[in-house]
């Protein structure tokens, strides 16, 4: 127990060392009349998943000191798009906050959206990616699997969250890395993956870490490989990609964005709102158990804007070299 | 022994029960809304729950799960707009019996079999709760896709119109599903360059249209019964007798069995359940023609189902942290706020909770009858105003219903289209039962199909010849066949369009 | 009625036949797999049934024609009813329309009194009543119990919307 709370301690203090650095400190001050109506915060994502628990979460957190009640409307359907939509079919007053994800950015690659529409609010987590199997599985390490895959191509079945996401991204990345032919079968609702590689229909899960934390309690699922600099806590014998020799490090980060034209007063002030809200506890004590708070992710306005921009840049380079994008 | 001892002091305490009763009270409420559903209760109540006694807390979460399924049904019945989806099969024959003059006993029939529905998961779910999320974990593609062309065989057997223009109903429902970004691919498929139809079309608002919609513009056509006629009505919900309801044992019993057992599954929830207890009910029955016109059967059937699925649902959420349907997923919420996570580990550090938990819905189920009587009879009320008010008060509810699923204009328009559609396939005598199977379980059979197929390596021996899967494909097909056999052969009818 | 569902199912059949070839130009299998059974594998299934089956039974109807030399009666003529069926897709039509633009508690009560009086509803009081109460229940229900946003519409009638939600 002693040892854990060190840890904590010990966490808490890199935490604040990181936000520190981040160069995010002074608060800004609150603009004149705003809010003064309740603020909607979009998420495109269904209720109960990592997203939707992310903003309702903050957004708890952050409706002290917002002052107005703040509405969380689920808009799920064509990767996003929609929403996006929605949010960019209401007035640029800062009364309408999306929850932003890399499917925007894919999105923008793939001609669906144009992500250069909004304006950037925070980054708030950087989520960790890890491949489990099943605690039933012949697959001890990742060499193993990669080994098998090299054996028997086009065999060993990935699953992920919905096609062209980060998590078909980051499997395909990986196999062209370790120079094996696997299959991706992707399921729109992330449960249902959950329990094809429990089940033993397909052979390896992507996922972050957070929602299945019980089953990898429970030895049901087994890390295999994080794609983290460093080798994460709780599973200190996990390698990481980049120790087998595959430099990948990625995760689905989720920050929040509004409307382009937004009053940049309002955006530095729910910055800086939202800065405090992210170290409350109530939202901490939830990000804690998710592992969100192992990998810095707060950004503010500017940086998450470039941050944007060097993303952009990645994805349209993965894409283009799995062969996504159109060939002209 | 001592923890359900202990579980039952849990339950049993003012506070406690009363949470429950009002968590029931919510959902049928929201339920019984077109536009407002249980996940959107559950999912405002979170907050709240946040100050609660953990147990406390996720009894009303679950009693507002439990009301909210059985509440759709209550609009379907009398309005023919299924405030939730899990009642649309209900309306199939709850409506025309309530056209009949008998809404009271519909209503009946539909709380009856939902509190048995409810009780019989939830009695199962306790007793063998990690084992059956065992089995439903076995169930992979081509499981589901069995079972939802077992279910989809069920338009071969709807009378009343003639088979070809069953089939053309089907496959139409079929292909508006096909609608929007693929999820195996994410290709646009008929969105025709738009945003709007992106997202697909919704079923919610399509039933909405194809019933109401469809029913106002066939009224203000005919202009007849428009005043008057429904002043004298006297709707008072009728439980039903012991001999009815012994009548109906074999439909209750398959239709808890079913739901429960879909309810287990991963990838179906609640409203697929009511589909195929329909279906079931339809196939094991000896007179399958008169369904779609009103009978006890056709309520019970579907009703009892999804009820149970409530139960199933709860099993791979508390076992392994998988929600079942969509109001599951928002429950898991209301396990984070307090620091919990469920998943096996759940079982083994908070037992009592669990157990809590189990007996909360149990009681959830019993308090459903008062609560479902309750609403019924405010709602009923409703019917008692003639159709020139209650026909634009059904239209906007309808539109703003249609609304609220996504906030999406799109999903209006879909509601109207389908409203147009409704109309004709009345007109022309096509069923429309069949377009909403379709519908509905058109997602679920094309990529358990494509999907399975896919990990089979496009192989179609490994994909039909599992144990599973083959039953269920061999009864459905076997079915269809008899059903063909007996409409041609015996009664010497020649052409498709000529079978009435 | 023939000559109606004779149109219907051939418009059935033409739509499908339509739609049957829209699925050629369906995004090429960009990503490595799936490609045996891609985005159009199950459309065209399902249409191809539906071009089968709607053949057949717009060939029955048309024999059934044949047989009875019955047409029907005109699609032409106008009868009252039609007149208050169109009138009723019309305005529905209207206020799908207005809903964004005017937003929901603009226009609600507006609509629901055309379409009562439509339907020939004749007493004022059960007119005006209903359609105001039902507009306040909504709106107070949906945005204020259960925060489910209603079309605020555009300018000044988003003004007058934000006085209410």
């Amino acid at each position: 127990m002693k040892k854990n709370r060190m840890f904590i301690v010990s966490l808490a203090v890199m935490l604040v060392l990181v936000f520190a650095a981040s160069g995010w400190t002074a608060a800004a001050p609150k603009p004149k009349g705003y809010p003064e109506r309740p603020i909607e915060v979009v998420c495109q994502y269904g209720a109960g998943g990592g997203s939707d628990i992310f903003v309702r979460s903050l957004f708890n957190a952050a409706r002290k000191d917002i002052g107005v009640t703040v509405n969380v409307t689920n808009m799920t359907g064509a990767a996003g798009v929609k929403a996006s939509n929605y949010v960019l079919g209401q007035p640029a007053d800062g009364y309408t906050i999306y929850n932003f994800s890399p499917e925007q950015l894919i999105n923008t690659v793939m001609g669906r959206e144009d992500y250069r529409l909004f304006t950037p609010l925070v980054n708030v987590q950087q989520d960790e990616s890890i491949f489990y199997v099943r605690g039933e599985s012949q697959f001890k390490t990742i060499q193993e699997v990669v080994a098998y895959a090299k054996a028997n191509p086009g065999k060993l079945q990935f699953t992920g969250t919905t096609p062209q996401s980060p998590d078909e991204i980051i499997i395909m990345q990986f196999a062209k890395k370790a120079g094996i032919k696997i299959k991706y079968i992707p399921f729109d609702k992330a449960p249902e993956s959950h329990a094809a590689v429990l089940g033993g229909h397909l052979d390896i899960l992507h996922e972050e870490p957070g929602v299945i934390m019980s089953l990898i309690e429970a030895k049901k699922l087994r890390p295999l490989v994080a794609f983290t600099e460093k080798r994460l806590p709780p599973w200190p014998d996990v390698p990481t990609a980049k120790e087998i020799g595959y430099d990948i490090t990625m995760g689905r980060w989720r920050g929040l964005a509004m409307k382009k034209g937004t009053p940049p007063e309002i955006v530095n002030w729910l910055a800086s709102v939202l800065e405090k809200a992210s170290k409350d506890p109530s939202y901490t004590t939830i990000a804690k158990k998710s592992l969100l708070d192992l990998r810095p992710g707060w950004l503010g306005p500017a940086e998450y804007g470039k941050f944007w921009e060097s993303e952009y840049k990645v994805y349209k380079e993965i894409l283009d070299d799995l062969g996504y994008t159109k060939k002209k | 022994m001592d923890i359900w001892i202990s579980a039952l002091q849990t339950v049993f305490q003012p506070t406690m029960l009363f949470f429950i009763l009002l968590g029931v009270m919510i959902g049928t409420v929201l339920g019984a809304i077109p536009g407002l559903n249980s996940t959107m209760g559950t999912a405002l109540l979170i907050p709240f729950t946040f100050a609660m006694e953990p147990a406390n807390g996720l009894a009303l979460l679950a009693a507002v799960y439990c009301g909210g399924t059985f509440g759709g049904s209550i609009s379907a019945i009398l309005f023919n707009v299924p405030g939730a989806p899990e009642a649309a099969a209900t309306g199939f024959d709850g409506y025309p019996m309530a056209q009949k003059g008998k809404a009271g006993e519909a209503l009946g029939y539909a709380i009856m079999s939902s509190v048995l529905g409810g009780l019989f998961s939830v009695l199962v779910m306790t007793l063998v709760s990690p084992q059956l999320a065992k089995v439903g974990l076995t169930f992979s593609q081509p499981e589901y896709f069995a079972l939802a062309v077992a279910a989809l065989t069920l338009i071969s057997s709807l009378g009343g119109a003639g088979m070809g223009k069953a089939f053309i109903a089907g496959l139409i429902g079929l292909f508006l599903a096909t609608i929007g970004i693929d999820e195996m691919t994410a290709a646009d498929r008929f969105t025709f360059g738009t945003k709007a139809l992106m997202g697909g079309v919704n079923f919610i608002p399509a039933i909405i249209g194809a019933f109401a919609i469809g029913e106002i513009l066939a009224k203000a056509e005919e202009g007849k019964g428009l005043s008057g006629e429904h002043l004298n009505i006297k709707v008072s919900t009728k439980l039903p007798k012991i001999a009815e309801l012994l009548r109906l044992k074999w439909t209750i019993l398959r239709s808890a069995v079913i739901g429960t057992a879909i309810g287990i599954l991963p990838g179906v929830g609640a409203t697929t359940a009511a589909f195929i207890g329909y279906s079931e009910t339809v196939r094991w029955s000896k007179h399958p023609e008169k369904f779609g016109t009103g009978v006890p059967e056709g309520i019970s059937g579907p009703e009892t189902a999804n009820n149970a699925a409530t139960g199933g649902a709860m099993v791979p959420l508390l076992t392994l942290g998988i929600p079942g349907s969509a109001t599951t997923a928002v429950i898991i919420g209301g396990f984070l706020v307090h620091g919990l996570q469920p998943g096996p580990m759940l079982f083994i550090n908070q037992p009592k909770l669990m157990y809590s938990i189990f007996i909360a819905m149990f009681v959830a189920n019993i308090f459903m009858l008062f609560a479902g009587l309750f609403v019924a009879k405010l709602f009923a009320n409703f019917r008692k105003v003639r159709y020139s008010i209650l026909g634009p008060i059904i239209f906007v509810f309808a539109a703003i219903g249609s609304f609220g699923i996504r906030n999406d204009m799109t999903d209006v328009w879909i509601m109207f289209a389908c409203g147009l559609l409704g109309y004709f396939f009345k007109k022309f005598k096509y069923p429309i039962a069949p377009m909403i199977i379709g519908l509905v379980l058109g997602p679920l059979t094309e990529v358990s199909l494509r999907k399975g197929m896919f990990m089979t390596d496009y192989a179609w021996g490994p994909f039909l010849m599992r144990p599973i899967a083959g039953t269920i494909l061999v009864i459905a097909v076997g079915s269809v066949l008899w059903n063909l056999y007996s409409v041609f052969i015996k009664k010497g009818k020649a052409s498709l369009e000529e079978v009435e | 009625m023939l000559k109606g569902e004779l149109i219907f199912g051939l418009l059935i059949l033409a739509g499908s036949l339509l739609l049957f070839w829209v699925t050629g130009s369906f995004q090429k299998q960009t990503a490595l797999q799936g490609a045996q059974m891609g985005p159009s594998f199950w459309p065209r299934f399902l249409l191809g049934g539906l071009i089968l089956l709607s053949g057949i039974i717009s060939v029955g109807v048309i024999r059934r024609i044949m047989k009875e030399k019955a047409w029907g009666e005109s699609l032409m003529t106008m009868d009252p009813g039609k007149v208050r069926f169109f009138a009723a897709i019309g305005l529905s039509i209207a206020y799908l329309v207005l809903l964004p633009v005017l937003g929901f508690i603009a226009i609600t009560p507006v609509f629901m009194i055309a379409f009562m009086l439509l339907l020939g509803e004749k007493s004022k009081g059960w007119i005006i009543g209903v359609s105001i109460a039902m507009t306040a229940i909504i709106v107070v229900l949906f945005t204020k119990a259960m925060y489910v946003p209603l079309p605020r519409g555009v300018w000044l009638f988003r003004e007058f919307s934000l006085l209410f939600y």
